[in-house]
């Protein structure tokens, strides 16, 4: 373990996550417990943002900010600019090496990138499909390298160094600041790659080189190819966004040094994230599923659905037993790429999504959104759609004189504007209408939910939602209820989530590789995989190193993923042995064989079918300092509002006939624990809205913790 | 609303019914991912050659799953076979398999397992899964009986069987399958995959029920239909009323290599259609027919990207809107016991890509959904199975590792490498992949140019391929299977060029390891020294020895609208980027080069000349209509450069360009216009190696500016003035 300094009463862990409207910040004090804040987003300059968000931290603790910030001890940042870079094509013109004849391997994209991460509705628009457009490389950027090696790494033709330079040469010419190097075989045998990136970096130090054997040593061109381009595509930006975030708060006095959230669940320095950014991809998404994983003990539950209802998107994750659950083919912006990454599912249903009609008349919700501008008609600002957001506001969830905690003014007068005509249209009241929006709405985030459960082989019914984002406590109690699952929670965390989850994030180094065992399986392979996890154990011990953090065995653990010969799907599998024998291997394949079935029923397997092994990884994961301290519980001003409600209002329920008269409590920090009450009720806080509906209860339990359970679940 | 009827009042709430569907819709895509995850075989999986579907307790398909379309679309034929087979003895926990033509699957290899749904002791719906299995059995590996006179010379058919009773597997009937077939761990494993998602899909089905009631679901599955079959019937109706005509060929049957042609005229009245595949060929000798449900799913794998592109895809009230007529023992429509295993690739998909030109033709009537429409892309396959030994083991592989590219749009490029169509979620495996299951090396992959049919917009290329042995203790054995070497079967739009034929080659004596050892690695025919050129036929067996190459290439999508109008900055572009020769730009495009870059001015006179030219040169085919140019207003569109207009109190179809008028608007334009042809071999030169001579490409141009509306690939003894189109006026 890194050796620090004692730590003192005094000390600050803090974490900032970026998102597309707000900038969240959450600090955790020794004594006096947790303390959020929020700033504005700034996209042209999101540091700006970051530093306003610690800005308001510091008023909030009533601190000099100087002095605040010298007080951190540890910073973890969780931003976004990698997604924005790609989406919005703003990252740096990028120069492909692959092995001759095989350049094209990503523009080709297997032919199947045309509907590589579309739903269903984008996809069946066959005459409508297309690539991305612009490709990630341009294809006078891509150059064939004259080198060839077979599937066990010999070399057939050899490199051609000179050859490839001059390449190199002209790409620089025509602008190229970052290269991918992508060779066929390179995770058997990386010896060309790493002979191009020494040559390259001879003749062009400032050039950022991605190897795709360091990115995404494992077998399968087309995704290393992506993964390493989209890498060499967005590094330069990442890595300068991050540089001179950590000089303009080194600068202000800030002497922790930065860690960085990853989509895998765990933190890193900015040293390796500078070397491989892909890793911080949707990250903010995954601090959340880390937040829902770090709340288990506090909740008793072990098995979590994560409900992230933001102002355009739904995103969804899930943590199963304790664990986060791996993406096995994650895919952005139609490219599939190889990443060891959290599983996180979206969808465009959010506050922000409009209503409309298909041309038979039926209403329909989403995906398309206002955003955060014009945002929904209510805010005022000239939208003119009706929302889901305006729908809450016109069936009585939001408080027109108390949203945001009063901060933002509310045109009720526009969202039932931008209702009627549609309401019109459909013959129905502006009430069924907004009804009809909510439900919609729900019910695709619901089958959002069902699926990322059900096609991982689990049972909803089995899992707990844990709502959060903006949005999120609003829709908590009508989800759990629709995908039947055992109850929501609504944490008093809830707001700031995914920056609370980021401060859980273990420091993580990993190393994978590729290497085909085939049955029968000999004690030959074994030593092989045994002399593998101990070269991959060596790379994660000297990464680590680098940071200054020291692994003890304990640290490491080894997984393996594992198929049917025949198939190819498959499953990564702990392997809890510090060497393996031919017996564990046989356990080993075991487990594989049980969770299969788990997964796709007792009468998927066939007896015998013989299993192999396809890659190896090696993970290093080291807790935060501080990490196992208080959980966010203690919100400042924690102790608050009675039992008693604050306001009576009639409000409109899916499912129900009439109008609710409701009861509606407006709290600043937590109800008191213990409070019980029948839905339907309706919880204000200062960021945001917690609704009960019909037929749930709302039971408060210690820590301020909301849990909304079905009436029929005892 | 814009004028469209009142919506229909529905016994269930718009709400409700929105979420529910949109529930159904996701638990059939689910049921088909989950069955493909567990799939036994790269080709499901990674391919994406399977299919799921949702149907009512009928056993009318409520949903289609958007994978290999056409798998999915009669499994209706199935239920309905088991239902007259099994009446009464179809219980809780029942699954039937079968692979039989006649009563519903596809060919051999597209084995379908169908369950009924039970709650509360009654069927309330249906689910079925399909797979093309690696293998059945039969005389080859891989089961594409080459060679083949009949089905029983074929693997062996199941006609409906109950694989699972009471929710056990019936292990005798397995073992009676399994023991036909030469990978038998991977046909039960497929077997248990496609049983085990139904199952999970049955659960929430059940769910639902419990959730809504009985009597709401089954409403439910009638709203759906019905649902969908308004929006086809009003999409029918916006359409012009008139016939659509297409034809294609089938090539070489398995044991005679011929041409055999597929023909349709499809008629719209009002919000029906008719189509009539009368004179198509009959069946074949070899095993390249269709049965009844080929021809189904033929036209259904393109009504419904076409037609339902913006609803589910229940084929079930697809199917409520179009009657078919057909001559039994006809190629596709073929009677026992015709040899059907390689059904899927030749005489279903030619019936699709007649559906899908007649289809274009008719959307190109309507401005409102002349944007849904594109030219035809790759869809007959181009393949081989090989097999051999490495190092004394025994290996075989099919090589899907070349697919072609898809169909040009009115308002865009198809898309390079972009596979086919009807199978959105088909993929190529990476050439690693190839490498670590089988003992070859891939020299190279790429897009080829030349592939894609020219046009405005042009048609996605396909890829080429250079495959060599690698490590092998011999030769391998090599089994062929293509179609449209012969003939483009990508056929070009409102005057857009056919893209190229498909083929493979043998290069006897390259040695190209030897070569790339010394740093050589050569990226086409051209360059690549060889002892000979092997030309494998359509369908074709053969040998690949170590020191041999094998070269495949598939062809490119067709374009849209006459090459001569192509932007100059995408065809410069195009040339930049080695996605159109320079040869093809001059040849094709009319372009002129100056210091190595297009030269405008030269190109536009260089265009007006070609136009000249084709008045000129070619064959007027009827006599000039009426008495001089309209310039009338446009009534609708007929393609993009014809429109039906005003004249006076007549309506005539004429050049939207120079106002010519080419007929009355009843008539087909093809009639008075003017007609060039070029033999297929002759019109690029990856059409060097074709074996019929006797097909060609005929443009048809204005007779007034020389501009072309339409193309068509032809016998040359086919009569040029065969009719494209007759609106009823």
């Amino acid at each position: 373990m890194k050796s620090h300094s004692s730590a003192t009463s005094e000390d600050l862990r803090v974490a900032v996550d970026v998102g597309g409207t707000f900038t969240d910040c959450v600090v955790q004090r020794q004594a006096q417990g947790w303390l959020y804040a929020k700033a504005q987003t700034t996209p042209d300059d999101r540091g700006k943002g970051v530093i306003e968000s610690l800005r308001a931290a510091a008023r909030e603790m009533g601190v000099d900010f100087a002095d605040f910030l010298r007080r951190i001890r540890v910073f973890v940042h969780g931003s976004t600019v990698g997604t924005n870079t790609l989406v919005e094509r703003k990252g740096t013109r990028t120069g492909l090496l692959m092995t001759a004849g095989h350049e094209q391997a990503l523009t080709i994209g297997r032919a199947r990138q045309k509907v590589a991460g579309l739903n269903e509705r984008e996809r069946t628009r066959l005459v409508h499909l297309k690539k991305p457009e612009p490709p990630l490389v341009l294809p006078e950027d891509i150059c064939g390298i004259p080198q060839r090696m077979d599937r066990n790494g010999v070399v057939i033709r050899p490199l051609d160094i000179d050859a490839s330079m001059r390449m190199v040469d002209r790409l620089v010419e025509r602008g190229v600041g970052s290269l991918a190097v992508c060779l066929l075989w390179s995770f058997a045998n990386p010896a060309h790659e790493k002979l191009l990136a020494q040559s390259i970096a001879e003749r062009h130090p400032k050039l950022y080189v991605s190897l795709s054997s360091q990115v995404a040593p494992v077998i399968g061109e087309y995704e290393r190819c992506a993964s390493t381009a989209l890498n060499a595509y967005v590094g330069p930006e990442v890595s300068s966004y991050l540089a001179s975030l950590e000089h303009r708060l080194n600068d202000l006095g800030m002497k922790a040094p930065l860690l960085l959230m990853l989509g895998n669940g765990g933190v890193s320095s900015i040293r390796s994230v500078t070397s491989t950014p892909i890793l911080t991809l949707d990250s903010g998404p995954a601090g959340g599923v880390l937040g829902a994983m770090a709340a288990l003990d506090r909740v008793g539950e072990s098995n979590v659905i994560c409900a992230d209802v933001g102002g355009t998107t739904f995103d969804t994750g899930l943590v199963f037993r304790g664990e986060i659950q791996a993406d096995p083919s994650p895919v952005i912006d139609q490219y599939d790429y190889h990443l060891d990454k959290t599983y996180i599912r979206s969808i465009g249903a959010g506050g922000g999504s409009i209503a409309w009609t298909d041309h038979l008349g039926g209403l329909r919700v989403g995906p398309m959104s206002a955003g955060a501008d014009p945002g929904p008609a209510f805010y005022g600002r000239g939208g003119t759609c009706p929302t889901l957001a305006d729908a809450c506001l016109l069936l009585g969830y939001l408080n027109p004189d108390y949203f945001l905690g009063g901060r933002m003014r509310v045109d009720t007068a526009a969202a039932r504007a931008a209702c009627e005509p549609l309401a019109a249209e459909l013959g129905m009241s502006v009430a069924e209408l907004a009804l009809g929006i909510v439900r919609i709405a729900s019910a695709q985030m619901a089958d959002l939910l069902r699926k990322v459960t059900i096609e991982r082989g689990f049972d909803p019914r089995e899992f707990s939602v844990f709502a959060y984002g903006g949005a999120g406590p609003m829709f908590a109690g009508l989800l759990a209820r629709d995908v039947g699952a055992k109850a929501a929670f609504v944490m008093p965390e809830s707001s700031v989530f995914s920056a609370a989850g980021m401060l859980r994030g273990k420091i993580r180094f990993a190393a994978e590789r590729s290497l085909l065992v085939r049955p029968p399986i000999t004690q030959a392979h074994v030593e092989s995989i045994n002399a593998l996890y101990a070269a991959l154990d060596d790379q994660v011990r000297s990464e680590a190193r680098r940071d200054s953090y020291r692994l003890a065995a304990g640290d490491i653990h080894h997984f393996a993923t594992v198929r049917f010969t025949t198939q190819h799907h498959q499953l990564v599998v702990g392997v809890p042995w510090r060497s393996l024998t031919l017996q564990f291997v046989r356990e080993l394949e075991q487990d594989f064989i049980s969770q299969y079935r788990r997964i796709y029923g007792a009468e998927s397997t066939f007896p015998g079918a013989p299993v192999e092994l396809t890659s190896f990884r090696s993970v290093g994961a080291l807790a935060q300092e501080g990490a196992g301290d208080a959980a966010p519980s203690e919100c400042q001003q924690a102790h608050d509002a009675g039992p008693s409600p604050t306001e009576i209002r009639d409000v409109l329920f899916p499912g129900a006939g009439n109008a609710y008269r409701t009861p509606v409590f407006r709290v600043k920090g937590s109800l008191p624990s213990g409070m019980r009450h029948p839905g339907p009720l309706i919880v204000e806080r200062p960021s945001d809205t917690v609704v009960i509906p019909p037929g749930c209860r709302l039971e408060v339990r210690s820590e301020g913790i909301m849990v909304i359970l079905s009436e029929d679940v005892s | 609303m814009n004028g469209m009827p009142a919506p229909r009042r529905s016994k269930i709430d718009p709400v409700t019914l929105e979420v529910l569907r949109h529930r159904l819709w996701e638990m059939n895509n689910e049921m088909g991912l989950l069955a493909a995850r567990m799939s036994g075989s790269h080709i499901v999986y990674e391919a994406g050659d399977f299919n799921a579907a949702l149907l009512t307790r009928e056993g009318k398909g409520l949903f289609s799953g958007a994978y290999m379309i056409r798998m999915a679309t009669t499994l209706d034929l199935v239920v309905q076979s088991v239902r007259n087979l099994f009446a009464d003895d179809i219980h809780e926990g029942d699954a039937f398999m079968t692979t039989d033509p006649w009563h519903g699957a596809l060919h051999a290899m597209d084995a379908a397992l169908v369950m009924p749904v039970f709650s509360e002791g009654e069927v309330i719906a249906w689910t079925g899964v399909v797979f093309h299995e690696v293998d059945m059995g039969g005389p080859r590996p891989g089961s594409w009986a080459v060679g083949a006179r009949t089905s029983f010379e074929e693997c062996p058919l199941i006609p409906p069987v109950k694989i699972y009773e009471r929710g056990k597997l019936r292990a005798d009937v397995e073992r009676m399958y399994l023991r036909n077939v030469r990978m038998p761990e991977m046909n039960a494993l497929n077997l248990r995959a496609k049983f085990s998602a139904q199952a999970m899909t049955a659960e929430r089905l059940r769910e639902i029920v419990r959730e809504v009631g009985q009597e709401t679901f089954l409403e439910l599955q009638t709203e759906i239909l019905e649902y969908v079959r308004s929006t086809v019937r009003q999409r029918l109706r916006k359409l012009p009323d008139g016939t659509w005509y297409a034809s294609t060929f089938v090539e070489h049957d398995g044991v005679d290599p011929r041409l055999y042609r597929v023909k349709l005229a499809m008629t719209k009245k009002d919000d029906r259609l008719l189509l009539d595949f009368t004179g198509t060929d009959r069946q074949a000798q070899g095993a390249v027919n269709c049965a009844y449900s080929g021809l189904l799913a033929g036209i259904l794998q393109v009504m419904l990207p076409l037609l339902c592109f913006d609803v589910p895809w229940a084929h079930g009230a697809a199917m409520d809107c179009f009657d078919v007529l057909s001559e039994p023992s006809t190629i596709n429509n073929a009677s026992f016991p015709a040899g059907t295993s390689m059904a899927t690739v030749n005489a279903c998909q030619a019936t699709a890509d007649t559906v899908w030109e007649a289809m274009s033709r008719m959307l190109g009537c309507s401005a409102e959904l002349q944007q849904e429409r594109c030219a035809l892309g790759y869809g007959q396959v181009n393949l081989a199975i090989m097999n051999g030994q490495a190092c004394g083991v025994r290996f075989v592989n099919i090589f899907a590792d070349c697919g072609g590219g898809t169909g040009a749009r009115s308002y865009a490029d198809g898309l390079d490498a972009g596979g086919p169509l009807h199978a959105p979620g088909f993929s190529i495996p990476n050439a690693e992949r190839t490498e670590s299951v089988a003992p070859v090396i891939l020299l190279y992959r790429k897009q080829r140019a030349g592939t894609g049919g020219p046009g405005t917009y042009r048609g996605g290329l396909g890829m080429e391929v250079q495959m060599a042995p690698y490590g092998v203790d011999g030769d391998m054995e090599s089994v062929y299977i293509s179609g449209a070497v012969s003939h483009p079967s990508a056929k070009g739009l409102s005057g857009g060029y056919p893209g190229s034929v498909q083929r493979n080659l043998v290069l006897r004596n390259v040695d190209a390891i030897a070569l790339l050892k010394t740093g050589r690695l050569y990226e086409s025919l051209a360059e690549t020294p060889h002892s000979g050129i092997d030309v494998p036929n359509a369908k074709d067996v053969g040998r690949l020895g170590p020191r041999d190459v094998w070269l495949t290439y598939s062809m490119g999508g067709g374009g849209y609208g006459d090459p001569l109008d192509r932007a100059l900055g995408r065809l410069e572009a195009d040339v930049r980027h080695g996605l159109c020769t320079r040869e093809e730009a001059e040849r094709a495009y009319g372009a002129v080069f100056a210091d190595g870059a297009i030269d405008p001015k030269a190109t536009e006179a260089r265009r007006a000349a070609r136009r000249r030219e084709r008045l000129a040169s070619g064959k007027r085919l009827g006599e000039r209509y009426g008495e001089g140019p309209c310039d009338g207003p446009v009534v609708r569109p007929v393609g993009n450069v014809l429109a039906v207009r005003k004249a006076g109190r007549e309506q005539v179809i004429g050049c939207v360009r120079c106002n010519t008028v080419l007929c009355a608007a009843n008539e087909d334009p093809r009639l008075r216009a003017v007609m060039l042809q070029t033999p297929v071999a002759e019109f690029c030169e990856l059409n060097a190696f074709v074996h019929h001579r006797d097909v060609v490409v005929r443009e048809y141009a204005c007779p007034g500016c020389g501009v072309l509306f339409s193309t068509d690939v032809q016998l040359e003894s086919d009569d040029p003035r065969s009719p494209e189109m007759h609106l009823v006026s």
